[in-house]
């Protein structure tokens, strides 16, 4: 008995990392670990018998949220959930906390809480998903180069989800700028493959839909080389090997009044 | 400009075509008849069919335009299908419908300036 006791305290008070917390069937705190001092700033004189919503913000106290998590606890066996909770000092942290009901289930002693500081993960997972939408942002930029001329630059990999968006962003600027021509530039594509070469067919095919031309530029001559080996055929669709002889063709296909270029040199 | 019954008005030898709405097989039979005695009529020797009022279309309706396209042709005049939105065509697109020789424009606008080149060809 003496032996399971010193293995409890043990750990109780050998997780410094989590906050471990033994809650009567009222939700009153029973027993206080050294993690959860050590996270709450709480010694256990100070929250012994105190019920658990001291740690809970204002706002999920009003709500309810001990009760709530009882209960699940209850109905599943197990709760698991994240959310802000408080220091002694008053400061929020963003918690990952289990919640176990323990005790026979004739005779129901209480809840076990287990708590961890998730708020540096959270603020890393935050600035990951604003890079991913940064990047998201940048992958599909469609530019207009002249009047009726817009640039689609692509760079990077294609995949399905990516290629419908850049389309659907290819089409809208269609309509908004009413442009007649697409250079859609390949140079950043480092491969393309039949599954890529689909991909971009469909977006040539439904800008053809709104009305516009597509020039393919930049398209690279190994590139060149691999997609006649894989039979891959871009039909009607011109292609030039660069930016500079794409646009001269856009300005050939009449789409555009040259006569701009000689006085005005800047953007129209 | 005069306007004939179902959204068929005369612009110059031009005749213009509004689809919207939901179109059914008994509608589609009566556009036809229209298109084809109002090309009689008028001896127009362009069309321009404008669909940007479908908001939603399926292998159904790409079938019809397509059939009315080819319909117009036989009679003698250049078409022009304009007005396509973004999210229509992205589905033309996935179902795998394919525009054969069909020419289109994002507006009426374009379309006039794009028929008026086919014509004089």
């Amino acid at each position: 008995m003496e032996n399971k006791q010193n293995v409890y305290r043990g750990m109780m008070n050998g997780v410094s990392d989590r906050a471990v917390i033994l809650l009567d069937r009222d939700g009153n705190i029973r027993e206080w670990s050294r993690g959860a001092e050590l996270i709450y700033g709480y010694s256990a004189g100070e929250v012994l018998g105190k019920h658990i919503g001291i740690l809970h913000t204002p706002e999920d106290v009003t709500e309810g949220l001990s009760s709530r998590e009882f209960a699940s606890s209850s109905a599943s066996g197990c709760f698991e959930a994240e959310g802000w909770r408080v220091t002694k000092s008053g400061k929020r942290f963003w918690s990952g906390v289990v919640v176990t009901p323990f005790g026979e289930p004739d005779a129901f002693v209480g809840f076990l809480k287990v708590g961890r500081d998730l708020t540096r993960e959270r603020e890393r997972e935050q600035s990951l998903q604003r890079a991913r939408d940064e990047i998201r942002e940048l992958s599909t930029p469609v530019i207009r180069l002249w009047d009726n001329i817009l640039a689609l630059p692509i760079i990077g990999t294609l995949d399905s989800m990516r290629t419908l968006r850049l389309t659907e962003n290819l089409l809208e600027k269609i309509r908004t700028e009413e442009a007649g021509i697409v250079i859609m530039d390949i140079s950043g594509v480092s491969a393309i493959d039949t599954q890529v070469a689909q991909y971009l067919l469909k977006t040539i095919q439904a800008a053809r839909l709104m009305g516009a031309d597509t020039i393919l530029s930049g398209l690279r001559p190994e590139t060149a080389q691999s997609m006649v080996q894989l039979g891959i055929e871009l039909g009607k669709i011109k292609s030039r090997s660069t930016l500079h002889d794409a646009l001269k063709l856009a300005f050939s296909m009449g789409h555009a009044d040259v006569s701009d270029l000689s006085f005005s040199g800047g953007a129209p | 400009m005069t306007e004939s019954p179902g959204g068929i008005i005369k612009i110059g030898s031009n005749l213009l075509v509004r689809l919207d709405g939901d179109l059914d097989d008994e509608m589609v039979n009566r556009l036809e008849s229209k298109i084809v005695s109002e090309v009689e009529k008028t001896h127009a020797q362009g069309m321009l069919i404008d669909v940007s009022g479908l908001t939603l279309v399926d292998s159904f309706v790409a079938r019809i335009i397509a059939r009315i396209v080819s319909l117009v042709r036989l009679l003698g005049a250049e078409t022009v299908v304009v007005g396509i939105q973004p999210a229509v065509a992205i589905t033309l697109v996935e179902l795998g419908v394919r525009f054969h020789n069909i020419t289109t424009a994002l507006n009426a606008e374009q379309g006039m300036e794009l028929l008026e080149g086919l014509k004089s060809q």
